[in-house]
Order: structure tokens, then sequence, then C-alpha cells
């Protein structure tokens, strides 16, 4: 068992676009009935003056209308220019990621594992002189504008989201000047989202070909990983409202055709396919006058249909929200098991600050 | 003669879905993830799975897209989605 701390998630770098607007009212537009140029926009004949503009966008009206009824000082003339759709966009191209199943490419701001990252670290021991370091994570790229568009035809099953994004996932160690197994996986996600289906709500589809190597590009192997995650918060699966207990639940094959095993772990000449499910409870909690608290329990279990072989990995988390918004928390996180991903078996308990942004 | 439904009533329906306990505490600027836990996933079956099947709005024929909504959304963008559902419905939306 060993204790680490987990680096920073989130985005490294971002490439930022402009969030369409076009058609709501602008910030110089809206300060015109800001009479006494304070910056807001108060109940009475300014509040009164904006809500006559023919330009307000429903958004803009409706922030206006009920947000000079609930905040006394008024609504930042700011905010509401800042008030469009915006519904497809995407506002940074660029993302980090503890790995493949962590992320979401229709909706990278706030995908399910929002406070999983990427891990690095680096120890030096002064006695021995031996160096130790981790680097674990997902890079992902997304492309285009993942959304299918306005959809007219609602009375049966349809896609309303998809969207992809290459990526390239790392996971290699050296302990005490040894080099351990490595991997570097690339390829392209698909998400698909399928909506008002006769079994769930919400249904998401991942599709993944990739090519793997290690990391001194030895390795020769190829495959394809799929998901499925359905959504339905009345059955508190995968979701729900407010806080309390909830489900998570996913299934996932991954089949691998190993050429050259190199120094990834696995074993040359061999084909796997792998097959299971991530099945999980998280009980949230909020005691008064704090950010809130989680604590979670998940266990996937793969079978290898082609190797009649199997791969059990147990992670036991809880921690702390340490802002309203719920972006950063200070949690414990205990893995045992093997996952079958990398078919190492591990003890671990990391203890991480954890942030998303 | 179209059918008539004031803001009012959309937004203490949202609200009421949103924080059964204590509706009245949903401000119009917090994002739907801080009662909505899970995910834009998350969010998106909380707009097609609990808002177009709660009954009121059922029976008014709410049939939101998550792709309505923007991502990531605050609460009055689930109230100007819906909004704008009704009136391209033929409904009238007072103020």
């Amino acid at each position: 068992m060993r204790i680490m701390l987990q680096s920073v998630a989130g985005t490294v770098a971002a490439l930022a676009l402009q969030t369409g607007a076009a058609l709501s009212l602008s910030k110089d537009q809206i300060s015109a009935y800001d009479f006494n140029k304070n910056g807001l926009i108060e109940k009475g004949g300014e509040a009164d003056g904006l809500l006559a503009d023919p330009g307000l966008i429903t958004e803009q009206k409706t922030l206006v209308y009920f947000g000079v009824q609930e905040k006394p000082a008024g609504v930042s003339v700011a905010a509401i220019a800042a008030a469009n759709r915006a519904g497809c966009n995407v506002d940074r191209r660029f993302r980090l990621r503890s790995g493949l199943s962590d992320f979401s490419v229709t909706a990278p701001n706030l995908d399910a594992g929002a406070l999983s990252g990427a891990t690095f670290s680096y120890s030096h021991d002064g006695l021995t002189q031996q160096d130790s370091w981790t680097a674990k994570g997902a890079l992902f790229w997304v492309l285009g504008d993942p959304c299918a568009g306005e959809i007219e035809d609602r009375s049966g099953a349809y896609v309303s989201r998809y969207g992809f994004a290459p990526f390239l996932e790392f996971n290699g160690s050296e302990v005490a000047n040894t080099p351990m197994s490595s991997r570097l996986r690339a390829g392209v996600l698909a998400e698909f989202q399928v909506v008002n289906s006769a079994l769930f709500p919400i249904q998401i589809f991942h599709v993944a070909p990739y090519a793997m190597t290690d990391f001194d590009g030895d390795a020769n192997i190829i495959g394809l990983n799929a998901s499925w995650t359905p959504y339905d918060l009345g059955l508190l699966l995968n979701g729900r409202v407010g806080d309390g207990f909830w489900w998570q639940f996913n299934m996932v094959a991954d089949f691998r055709d190993v050429r050259d095993g190199g120094q990834t772990g696995l074993t040359t000449g061999t084909d796997q396919g792998w097959v299971g499910a991530n099945l999980g409870a998280t009980y949230s909690f909020r005691p008064k006058d704090t950010n809130g608290f989680y604590t979670s329990l998940s266990l996937s279990a793969f079978y290898d249909v082609l190797n009649s072989d199997s791969a059990e990995h147990l992670t036991v988390k809880a921690g702390a929200f340490l802002n309203t918004k719920r972006t950063s928390a200070l949690e414990i996180v205990h893995r045992r098991g093997t996952h079958y991903s990398n078919l190492t078996k591990e003890e671990l308990t990391t203890v991480s600050l954890a942030l998303k942004f | 003669m179209p059918n008539v439904r004031h803001v009012t009533a959309i937004s203490a329906r949202i609200r009421k879905l949103l924080n059964p306990a204590n509706p009245d505490s949903v401000a119009i600027d917090d994002p739907v993830s801080k009662y909505v836990l899970g995910g834009q996933a998350a969010i998106d079956a909380f707009v097609v799975g609990v808002m177009n099947r709660y009954p009121p709005f059922q029976r008014d024929g709410l049939n939101l897209a998550p792709g309505d909504v923007r991502k990531n959304p605050k609460v009055y963008h689930l109230i100007a989605a819906t909004v704008r559902n009704y009136e391209k419905r033929g409904w009238i939306v007072k103020w």
C-alpha cells in the first residue's frame, strides 16, 4: 500500500470559442437601461424598460424577470449579457482526464467523472538516490460541434447528441529506477446519446477503435473498446435529483489483438475479449453550513470470453467538497484487485486534491 | 383560441422538480448541477425523463430534447427552453 498525492485534473490547455449569442442583447445595449450606471438592472424602471426591449432573448428575459424579484440589489448587466443558449458549442477542445472511460465527448464541461483526473507523481529517495514516478491519464481533443441539431420528430427514439474525440491514453511508472510495464494507447472515441428509448430516457454509447504500444514503442496491439451507459433518475440510475443515494452502472466490451506485447504486460500472440460491467453505489449528503460530502463503492467485474479469464476490481472513495459549486474536493480513494484494462494487481490508497476546470 | 400558460407557473413547476422539499430556495441563476447529480447526461435525463413526464407538463404536451437546453445549464436556461417549447407548439406564455 502506498500513499501519493494526485495532481490537478482538468484542462492543460484550452482553445476558447465564442459561445453563440448573436441574437441576444449585448452588454452595451443592456447598459442603456442601467440608468444609474451601477452595473445592475434594478426592479422598477430599469427592469421594466429592459423587459420591453424586443431584442431580449428568452434566456435574458427569464433572468431579468425573475432575477429582479429575487435579488433586491438587482441583476448584473454582465450576467444578463452572458445569458444565451449556446446549446451545443464546445468552449474548450483539449481535455485531460484519468482515462478513456472517464470522459464525455458531448459534455466535457460536466462529465460524470467530474472529480477524476490524470495522475502524475515523482519521488526521490535521498538515502538510496533512487527515483520513482507515475504517469496515468488520457488527453482528448474534441472535434466539431457535438450536437445532432434541431430534432423535429420527437415521437420515438432519436440521437440527440453525438461527438468524436481523438485520444492518447498513457499509463506507466518507474519504481526505484526500475521501469515497470507501460501503455500508450491512441484512437478515436465516438459518442452517441439516444433519447426516449423504450427502456431508458437517456442512453450513452461509446465506440473507440485504438492502437496500443508501450513507452518505448516496442509493442503492437490493436483493439476496439465499446460501452453502454443508461440513465434514469426515477430508478436512481447514474444520477438523481438532490443529495442521497444512487447507482452507477455501465457495460463495457474490449477486444484486443496482441501482436507484440512489448513492455505492456500483455502476452504476445494472444487475442483478448473482455466483457463486463461496472456497478457502483454513491451516497452524497450536505449537512447545514457545509459544501457537502460523498462516499462511493464500485466493483468492476470482467470476463475474457476468448481465454476464460476473469478480473475483478474494487474502488472505495470518500470525499468532501471544498466549494459551493462542487468543482473541487479532498478525497481518499482505496483501490484493490485487478482491473481488466491493465491486468495488474494493485492495493493502493490515494489522498487527492481533485480539481475540475 | 390558443392555450395560455403563465411563466410563473412554468418556473414554479421546474423549481419544485429540482428541489421538492424547498422549491422557493432554488435561485434563478443556480446551476442545475447543484440539484441534479451525475453529470450532463443526468441533466439530459432530468429534461426528457423527469420534466417531460411530470404530469402537469405532460398534460401540456411538453416535449423538450436535450439539445434545447444549453449544456451545464442554470435554472433560467431550463425555464427559457420550456417557454420556447410552449411557444413553438402554439401556446401563449404570459409574463
